[in-house]
């Protein structure tokens, strides 16, 4: 308690606590709601919307001059307006174009479209980078171009200028899928096991050929049930001259 | 099933329980025992300035800033900051205009803190 103007009141930093937690818990149940795009697909829109609900949720907890539901209803309008666009580019293709952009092709059979790049406020030294980022050092390589709603170039090489692949050369090459974890930390994953439609026994043996006797020692198992690779990866690693990429060595 | 409902009721409850922290205000500057009732004060001291009892009204005012500061506590977290200021402010002018016995100074100043006092929590 501290005094205020003759009238004792709570500790102010105790109001900040309880309204952080209300804009913390908050902005992690709205920020769930808008989904998982990646920081990297966000359209210049999506992040100012980032940005500003962001804002609002620090006002909500430090302004102390201003009552904490307005800006939670704040919170509350911008999560469901961006929700609406969301389902609004969802829904109705043209709406999605108009709001969040098309993308514009940039380069045409190794030809810098200016007119469009111009139009897109984006510099011919913007493109060569973007370029030089995807490995292409000059826009001769290029068949194709495109400039992404978020800024991104999206590059298609020329034929010649494709690296060669095993079907180029006419390889025959194994299935790959995905790895499962079957371990981590120690601990067996018995509904992963089943997924792959293995039993425990089949582990047990796969810890013994690799000289396990417990699952405790296994950091990381995980199986690719297509191509039938095994790997693990124990907590003690057998390894004599540990590369250290530090400048700080451990032991100078 | 269960995995569902924590999934959705927990979120749904926490908003629940924000939306009431923030809103709390409206309920809980209500009064809840025989000290704090605000308003009734006011009313009080409403007369005593209106009849200028002024002997009555400096004890009825010191009742007021009592009854007051029961209610701050409760109404922090929902309240403005400079809302609960103005409040204190009027108090402590009302304390000089009944010393002064000045009747007008401080009924608008009663009047200034009835109508803070009404927009608490709102």
């Amino acid at each position: 308690m501290v005094i205020i103007l003759g009238v004792e009141r709570l500790n102010e930093s105790l109001v900040v606590i309880v309204r952080g937690i209300i804009a913390f818990f908050s902005l992690l149940f709205f920020t769930r709601i808008l989904g998982k795009q990646q920081i990297s697909q966000l359209t210049f829109f999506d992040y100012i919307v980032g940005i500003t609900i962001g804002s609002i949720a620090a006002t909500l907890t430090t302004d102390l001059t201003s009552r904490a539901l307005p800006h939670w209803i704040g919170l509350v309008v911008w999560t469901v307006l961006s929700l609406s666009m969301q389902l609004i580019t969802i829904k109705w293709r043209r709406a999605g174009k108009f709001i969040g952009g098309e993308p514009t092709v940039a380069i045409m059979n190794g030809k810098i479209m200016e007119s469009t790049i111009k139009k897109m406020r984006f510099r011919g030294a913007d493109l060569m980078e973007q370029l030089r980022e995807k490995g292409v050092f000059s826009p001769q390589e290029v068949e194709f171009a495109i400039l992404e709603t978020d800024g991104r170039l999206s590059v298609l090489k020329k034929a010649e200028n494709q690296p060669v692949t095993p079907k180029d050369l006419n390889m025959p090459v194994g299935k790959k899928g995905v790895n499962t974890e079957l371990i981590y930390d120690g601990v067996v994953y018995h509904q992963n096991l089943k997924q792959v439609n293995r039993d425990r026994k089949w582990l047990d043996t796969q810890l013994q050929m690799h000289g396990i006797k417990d699952e405790s020692e296994v950091f990381l198992a995980v199986f690719d049930p297509e191509s039938g690779q095994f790997y693990i990866d124990r907590y003690e690693d057998k390894v004599k001259n540990l590369t250290d990429m530090s400048d700080y060595p451990e032991h100078e | 099933m269960l995995r569902r409902i924590i999934v959705i009721g927990i979120p749904v409850l926490l908003m629940v329980i924000f939306i009431f922290i923030m809103m709390s205000g409206i309920f809980l500057k209500k009064p809840m025992g025989k000290d704090d009732h605000v308003v009734k004060n006011i009313n009080i001291l409403y007369n005593d300035i209106q009849q200028r009892k002024w002997k009555a009204a400096s004890t009825d005012r010191d009742d007021l800033e009592s009854a007051w500061k029961r209610v701050v506590p409760r109404v922090q977290f929902s309240a403005e900051r400079d809302e609960m200021n103005k409040i204190s402010n009027s108090l402590a002018k009302l304390d000089g205009f009944i010393d002064g016995k000045e009747k007008a100074g401080a009924l608008a100043e009663l009047k200034d803190l009835e109508n803070n006092w009404r927009n608490i929590g709102k």
